[in-house]
């Protein structure tokens, strides 16, 4: 969890903090480890490592 | 699609999180005052950043509810950071305030089955729990923002 939340809020304040793509989020939660359906954000297709269900 | 954020949305944005940085909680009269901005301009703004989920506003109040990673209610996670205790929305958003300030944080909160507390937090860069606590994500991605104030 604190993986993902390091990468997730790391530069919240930054001056050049500007809002995250659904992608870029959705790569986030990938390079943690979260994937399949219940991790896919609305208006994306779960990735290709996504363990089928 | 949301209409992209205008610059004094992100001032404003900024604002309410440096407010909550302080240890305070933000209003949109604060935010008016310490910005010399017209209050239908931080109205605006407030609905700008609840639209692209930046910030969620109270339904009664219009006031900010959550900023992540920051609450402006009491919430189970009670965050000691820099010598004064922050309310996160959630265990995620406790550790965040860690990796937004690039300091240390603590925090107690409450087994949801067992009641027992739990400790955690980041010390000295390094995150820690209690040996056996499991963190219970009960709503998935794509209904996260279908009732954000459950999730």
């Amino acid at each position: 969890m604190a993986a993902l939340s390091r990468r997730w809020y790391k530069d919240r304040l930054s001056p050049d903090w500007a809002p995250k793509s659904r992608e870029a989020s959705q790569a986030i939660f990938t390079a943690v480890g979260l994937t399949g359906p219940f991790w896919t954000l609305p208006g994306g297709v779960p990735p290709p490592s996504s363990p089928a269900r | 699609m949301a209409a992209p954020l205008s610059t004094t949305d992100l001032r404003v944005r900024r604002e309410i999180l440096d407010t909550f940085v302080a240890g305070h909680i933000p209003t949109r009269i604060g935010v008016m005052r310490a910005l010399d901005l017209e209050y239908a301009d931080v109205a605006a703004s407030y609905a700008a950043l609840a639209a692209t989920h930046v910030i969620v506003a109270h339904p009664e109040t219009g006031e900010v509810w959550m900023a992540m990673p920051f609450s402006a209610v009491p919430t189970p996670f009670s965050v000691m950071v820099r010598g004064r205790s922050v309310w996160a929305n959630c265990v995620w958003d406790a550790f965040g305030i860690a990796a937004a300030l690039e300091t240390d944080v603590s925090f107690v909160t409450p087994c949801p089955v067992s009641h027992q507390p739990i400790a955690a937090g980041v010390r000295h860069g390094v995150a820690y729990a209690a040996p056996g606590a499991v963190v219970h994500v009960g709503v998935p991605a794509p209904r996260w923002w279908d009732d954000i104030g459950y999730t």
